[in-house]
């Protein structure tokens, strides 16, 4: 900025002095561009060097769990290591970008692993190949073998990062209920995977019908809902020691659709009494609990802002289910969603901007987003049945589960512009997917 | 990996260290993870983030111009590997025990953001005033409800009337960008083979509006004469600190002894801001990197190729700096990758293109 | 799938075959939870006093329109006629499910469900049924007993099942 405000007047006495043309010339030309294009930046990722024998085997993984995730965003595109010109033979190589950029790469990234015993070391580095420069000074992870996976995970994170200029999703967690059996009498039980859909371990046995479970803001414990008792009710489960234990039971009544508070020592909920549901809130530590609604209606699916002073959750007060938002403290819901058809399912994304939803509407089920004042509604899918959204970690994505006639209820995701529909995968139907935060 | 260690630490860096050591001490202490993968916790090692070149073209923007090529290491920008564990924002207010929230038909205090109360039970919905917050272009008419970019005629078969096409592609030559969208209400066909060929710096390499510059081989006075000699509209450079009445005379006086020579025709001016929008990628970038408006400087070799060592940053306004870096990384490669065959400027004009500033403004690419 | 898992889906497959039948259980029966399914040992349905006779011959169903928990007059005599036989055989405990369609939400229709059961609970007690007797829980839509993505099943399934017990 100083530049510009200087230049004139270097320009102007130096122009006095010389040649009056090459004065005027030393004021830039200026350009604005507001018209840009949206395409997936094509990338490259050659296998990663290994610097022992023992390294060898995760060379080529490393940089395979790396590319699936990036190409998986829709927004990079990897260029086969079978179209490559260029060779990565050594980390520390310079990088003869002429050869990157013969196949029109426009990222490039490198790696290296050496594994000694049952540590593991992965370096990566990241090159802009048009501008032919590095990105960052690359970085080291060391840990243990059988943590490669979360290892590659980071890397993707910090290359996303850097590329998009917010934080990734990788290294992250997704649990959801594995579905088998027929419909008439389907077994449900909780399951976690990773984000990208390996890793599946079991959480419950399949006993007792299980759904809509929730993760907690640091991702190490869940809520779920479970028939255990042949009624809904709601558990806690520590992730790592799989104990649980019921959370807001009262006798002679139903609860159900728990979700955390931002600092995971409340979770709001249903709860089922005489035929009216209505929202409730309780101090897990100490169970003191509140009521939050009493409408006579069914208010269900609350979900906290992000700071915790407002929820927004669904109802049918007005006589079909739409969208309201309400200040904990005690005030008035205001009803958001102004659109036509049933709004349900309304989940505030992380970074507060935006609310989550499903939508059903002539016979057709959506997830949309918008705006926390109901403004800017955007549907993002459509289909015989999607509903359940959840956030990812950086807000970037959303996962729902979609149901259509004929095949197995799956896990889909779909970027909040609506673009790069896919499929996430599971060993078998699935379905209340819930996202975690990037892992500690 | 000697060579990555040896760059000595920042403090940015060494508090980085630090956190991470911390983070890592009480994730082993208090065996946070679950147990199985207690132990498998990676140990990141921040080596850096951002490059010394970075670095220098980010402090080119600061306000001494001090050329140094290699400026003192600011504090690092360290975007933080990971996100430290989520800090729940504040305990929750204990809400009084909510009593039968019996509907105290009471206006909303002034938090509630939606202009429209809808106190209790019971209500129809109320038609919400038109004030949109909104501030982008493209308000749609009906139920406010847009299906997310894509083809409307591929929307057909799912939507139903009331989902309306997003705002009309303008109609600029370049509707690529986006039809390019490929959402649900196509087909789930999981791979989209993106139409990478759109990309191709080949399709614009000329620019498009460009006038046969044979036909006007110099800058005739006619030439002179045309449009607006003044570049685009750019605010204009603010005035030097010390800019006096005598300078401003100066200006003016030299300004208008030099008109006639100075025009660069328009028509250049437009084929090279097409030139680069063709290379303008922004679909890697991030909600927040959408809202970083920031001016680019670089130098042009006489054969109208930029000069990849002179591309800098002059000025950014919005976003955080992660943000600001991946917006500064898209406009580079979009001034670089469009000029690798040269823009085609008329070279007898260099002196008016040796040096270039471009404003990259996304704020219309935001709202795909 | 490695093969615990398959191990543990089996041995849990076998578990849930071992107690589909709670309708005619004892709802407290911790491992009942899959309502909805029709299944033997009932006794006699001739019987006039068995839970066969209750389900089929009175009719242990009545059905809801989209959203609704009204009892439509075809589903009030359903329940008239079940309040008369259950004030005559006292002894036999009440858990009525609530079911919903699949064209909705979970959360909500275990909401919807919960209310179509209350509904019925109401009626029955209007009719001198004693509350005592009587537990609901709602499935939402979770027990289908028909499945297919038309209407004749969605109509099916929108629905408040009365089950009897000893």
């Amino acid at each position: 900025m100083t530049q510009i405000s200087r230049r004139p007047v270097l320009s102007l006495l130096a122009g006095f002095a010389l040649a009056p043309k090459v004065a005027l010339a030393q004021t830039p030309l200026r350009i604005e561009i507001t018209e840009g294009v949206i395409e997936p930046v094509p990338y490259a990722i050659p296998d990663f060097i290994p610097e022992n024998s023992a390294g060898g085997q995760y060379a080529a993984a490393l940089a395979r769990v790396i590319a699936n995730n990036l190409t998986g965003t829709g927004l990079l595109r990897e260029i086969p290591s079978t179209a490559h010109i260029g060779r990565i033979t050594s980390f520390d190589a310079p990088v003869q970008f002429p050869d990157w950029r013969a196949i029109n790469a426009r990222a490039l990234i490198t790696g290296a692993v050496r594994v000694n015993g049952q540590q593991i070391t992965v370096k990566f580095r990241l090159f802009d190949v048009v501008s032919g420069q590095q990105l960052g000074d690359g970085l080291q992870l060391d840990g243990r073998t059988d943590a490669w996976r979360r290892m590659a995970h980071r890397v993707s994170d910090q290359v996303y990062q850097r590329l998009t200029g917010e934080t990734g999703y990788f290294d992250s967690r997704v649990v959801f209920i594995a579905e088998s059996g027929p419909r008439e009498a389907r077994r449900k039980q909780v399951a976690i995977m990773d984000q990208d859909g390996e890793n599946v371990q079991f959480l419950t046995d399949g006993s007792a019908l299980a759904i809509a479970p929730r993760f907690s803001p640091t991702g190490d414990r869940i809520l779920f809902t479970s028939y255990e008792t042949g009624f809904p009710r709601i558990y806690l489960m520590d992730v790592a020691t799989r104990r649980r234990q019921v959370v807001g039971d009262q006798p002679g009544t139903m609860t159900f659709a728990p979700r955390f508070s931002p600092d995971g020592g409340s979770m709001i909920y249903s709860l089922s009494v005489d035929g009216s549901t209505d929202l409730y809130m309780l101090n897990i530590a100490n169970g003191q609990r509140w009521q939050l609604t009493q409408s006579g209606a069914i208010d269900t699916a609350p979900s906290f802002a992000p700071d915790g002073t407002r929820i927004v959750f669904e109802s049918d007060r007005s006589g079909t289910s739409q969208i309201y938002v309400m200040p904990l403290q005690g005030g008035a819901a205001t009803r958001i969603s102004q659109g036509q058809g049933r709004y349900s399912t309304p989940v505030w994304s992380p970074r507060g901007d935006l609310i989550a939803f499903t939508k059903s509407h002539n016979g057709r089920f959506h997830i949309g987003v918008m705006r926390t004042d109901g403004s800017n509604e955007r549907l993002l899918t459509a289909s015989y049945l999607d509903e359940g959204p959840t956030w990812s970690p950086n807000g970037r994505v959303i996962m729902f589960t979609r149901d259509e006639p004929g095949t197995n209820p799956a896990l889909m995701s779909v970027d909040i512009t609506g673009r790069n529909l896919r499929r996430v995968p599971t060993p078998g139907a699935a379905s209340d997917p819930a996202w975690s935060p990037l892992l500690p | 990996m000697a060579r990555v260690a040896q760059i000595p630490l920042n403090t940015g860096q060494k508090a980085s260290l630090v956190l991470h050591g911390g983070l890592i001490l009480w994730v082993l202490v208090f065996d946070l993870f679950q147990a199985p993968d207690s132990s498998l916790m990676p140990a990141a090692t921040e080596v850096a983030i951002i490059s010394a070149q970075d670095f220098a073209e980010m402090l080119s923007a600061a306000p001494p111009p001090a050329p140094a090529p290699e400026p003192v290491p600011a504090p690092a920008p360290a975007p933080v590997p990971e996100p430290a564990p989520i800090t729940p924002p504040e305990p929750i207010s204990t809400p009084a025990p909510v009593t039968p929230p019996a509907p105290p038909p009471e206006p909303p205090q002034a938090a509630v953001v939606a202009p429209t109360v809808t106190p209790d039970a019971s209500l129809r919905p109320v038609q919400r005033p038109a004030e949109r917050v909104a501030s982008e272009a493209a308000p749609t008419p009906t139920p406010g409800v847009t299906i997310a970019p894509r083809d409307q005629a591929a929307v057909a078969p799912d939507a139903d009337a009331t989902i309306t096409a997003p705002e009309a592609q303008e109609a600029t030559q370049r509707e690529a960008a986006a039809t390019e969208t490929v959402t649900e209400a196509t087909t789930i066909s999981e791979t989209e083979p993106a139409r990478r060929t759109a990309t191709a710096p080949e399709v614009s390499l000329r620019p498009r509006q460009r006038p046969a510059r044979l036909a006007e081989p110099a800058p005739t006075p006619a030439a002179a004469a045309a449009p607006s000699p003044a570049p685009v509209p750019t605010p204009a450079p603010p005035q030097g600190p010390s800019a006096s009445a005598v300078n401003d005379a100066l200006a003016q006086a030299l300004a208008g002894a030099l008109e006639e020579p100075a025009g660069l025709p328009q028509a250049e001016i437009d084929g090279l801001r097409l030139n680069i929008e063709s290379c303008w990628n922004v679909g890697l970038l991030s909600q927040e990197a959408l809202g970083v408006v920031l001016t680019i400087a670089f130098e042009m070799t006489p054969d109208a190729r930029p000069v990849p060592a002179s591309i800098r940053q002059v000025a950014a306004q919005g976003g955080g700096l992660a943000a600001q870096q991946a917006a500064f990384d898209a406009g580079r490669q979009a001034i670089v990758q469009c000029g690798v065959n040269g823009y085609g400027l008329p070279a007898n004009l260099f002196e008016q293109w040796r040096l270039v500033e471009i404003t990259f403004n996304p704020a219309r690419m935001s709202n795909r | 799938m490695n093969l615990i898992t398959k191990a543990i889906l089996l041995v849990a497959a076998l578990a849930l075959a071992a107690c589909n039948n709670p309708r005619g259980g004892d709802f407290n029966d911790p491992l009942s939870g899959s309502g909805g399914i029709t299944s033997s040992a009932l006794g006699d349905p001739n019987d006039p006093t068995s839970i066969a006779y209750f389900n089929q011959t009175i009719g242990d169903t009545v059905n809801f329109t989209v959203d609704s928990s009204d009892l439509s007059a075809q589903a009030q005599t359903i329940l008239r006629t079940q309040a008369v036989w259950l004030n005559r055989f006292p002894t036999y405990q009440i858990l009525i499910e609530g079911h919903a369609d699949e064209r909705g939400t979970r959360e909500y229709n275990v909401a919807l469900g919960a209310r179509r059961a209350a509904r019925v609970q109401q009626f029955l007690i209007a009719e001198g049924v004693s509350a005592s007797r009587i537990r609901t829980v709602s499935y939402g839509k979770e027990r289908p007993v028909e499945v297919c993505a038309e209407q004749r099943c969605w109509d099916a399934n929108r629905r408040a099942v009365t089950a009897v017990s000893r």
